[in-house]
């Protein structure tokens, strides 16, 4: 006797790993932005020096979180001076050589849009951190979204990420902003 | 009535050169410390961020360390004009510390502060500290900028330490420090350990490469008023014999491309490459010397 099949919408409604989303408490939302090859290839190298609870989708977030709390440590430092960023900060490569970071190369051809998944709370963050840049530098949302990402594979090496346990993304967000803030 | 030519007024348009003729408004190169004209090397860049980084934050002391002709006076100016003109800061810039004694040097930055000078010690740090009390209840904050602080002697730098201990009593922020001078500063610091151990941030600056090179000309041109959108002044080749022949010193390429302007000016030239830089160096024996002297 041959098994009965399931219906066509039984089958839809079988729980499936989705292809290349891995699970998220928080429904992510798409963001473009322009990165070179190199840049979407630090995304795979940074995937292995996570924790492993982490995985390669989760990169985005936790730059973007990086990057805006660098920033505002830096405008807490002259919270009380009359300007929002220090005087010897004059564009975009003094923020990655204030936080020695190796500067980007040029290379408008071999740009890429892409899309990136962010959590609601840190599409807001890279709203606001490319608003503030934007109107200090004229810097694009990819522009400021690779600083991040640099910021970011920084920090993995300097904190040996990978040596750490975190039982989720809210506590790994919560040490990193226990170290800067 | 015939027109009298003052013989004063004829050597000088003699001696003045038709920068016009290098569609420039001003003398391009010189090797005044002129903050209009500095050029934002990235070691230039990468001490600025962190040096004005710790200063607005209230860090305390910064250290900027670089070879003779490498930039250090034009940014301490930089620093000066930049701070001294905003409502936040008050800043004191001394070019040259007087040697060894302390009492001269809280002196001579008193002096700079336009405060009364004191002919003890502690009367004169009491005069800092009242200072700063005043400036800090106004959100005012003191920056000392010192040049040339590898000449600064021990007891110098333990008086620099007590005026960094200095605190608003309110809590603020004290007195702060930017260093500038030559490598010796860094071992002369070692001497130091209580002040050393206050230093914020060091950087340093180093000679330029031919990329840094071809920019600052450029820059320094444009700056002097000439279209950027002409033929370059210096071609690729000749920027490269520069940098050969300059080892990548800003000052060292500021005064070599000062020399060779003029020399094109007397030759009504459109363009320098570099076999116009190399007739140049063969010709002028003395300009070597010169340079010798500047930069070691």
């Amino acid at each position: 006797m041959s098994s009965r099949k399931d219906s066509t919408l039984a089958a839809l409604l079988k729980e499936k790993p989705k292809r290349g989303r891995p699970p998220s408490a928080i429904s992510r939302q798409n963001v473009y932005v322009a990165l070179t090859a190199e840049q979407k290839e630090w995304f795979n190298q940074l995937a292995n020096d996570l924790p492993g609870e982490f995985s390669r989708a989760d990169i985005p977030d936790l730059a973007v979180t990086l990057l805006a709390m660098r920033l505002e440590l830096l405008q807490t430092a002259v919270s009380d001076r009359n300007r929002g960023i220090p005087e010897g900060i004059t564009d975009l490569d003094s923020l990655y050589l204030l936080w020695d970071l190796t500067l980007p190369v040029a290379d408008e051809e071999n740009y890429r849009w892409t899309s990136i998944r962010l959590s609601p709370q840190q599409v807001i963050e890279l709203g606001r951190v490319h608003g503030i840049l934007n109107a200090l530098f004229g810097v694009n949302r990819s522009q400021v979204f690779a600083l991040g990402l640099a910021l970011f594979a920084s920090f993995t090496q300097q904190q040996q990420l990978g040596n750490h346990t975190f039982k989720s993304l809210r506590e790994l967000r919560d040490w990193i902003r226990n170290i800067y803030l | 009535m015939s027109e009298e030519v003052y013989p004063a007024l004829e050597i000088e348009h003699f001696v003045q050169p038709d920068w016009s003729l290098l569609d420039v408004v001003v003398p391009p190169f010189s090797i005044e410390a002129d903050p209009r004209f500095m050029y934002l090397s990235t070691e230039t860049k990468r001490a600025l961020s962190k040096v004005s980084y710790m200063v607005e934050a209230g860090q305390g002391a910064s250290i900027v360390v670089g070879e003779v002709g490498t930039g250090k006076t034009t940014l301490a100016s930089w620093f000066h004009s930049r701070y001294d003109r905003r409502p936040d800061f008050v800043a004191a810039k001394v070019d040259e510390p007087p040697k060894r004694s302390g009492l001269l040097l809280l002196r001579r930055i008193a002096a700079e502060f336009g405060l009364r000078t004191r002919r003890a010690t502690e009367d004169q740090l009491n005069e800092f500290r009242a200072f700063l009390v005043q400036q800090s209840s106004q959100g005012v904050l003191p920056l000392i900028i010192i040049d040339e602080a590898h000449e600064l002697g021990i007891e110098q730098f333990v008086e620099l330490r007590r005026l960094l201990n200095f605190r608003d009593p309110r809590g603020g922020k004290a007195y702060q420090l930017i260093l500038l001078g030559r490598p010796e500063l860094d071992i002369n610091l070692r001497e130091v350990p209580d002040f050393n151990d206050r230093v914020a941030t060091r950087s340093s600056l180093d000679p330029l490469t031919p990329d840094d090179t071809k920019a600052l000309i450029e820059y320094r041109l444009l700056a002097a008023g000439r279209d950027g959108r002409k033929t370059p002044l210096f071609n690729d080749s000749a920027v490269l014999t520069i940098w050969q022949e300059t080892r990548g010193y800003p000052r060292s390429i500021c005064l070599l491309c000062l020399h060779l302007c003029l020399e094109l000016i007397v030759q009504k030239g459109a363009y320098i490459d570099d076999r116009f830089v190399a007739t140049f160096l063969e010709r002028q024996h003395s300009y070597r010397q010169l340079d010798g002297e500047v930069t070691e």
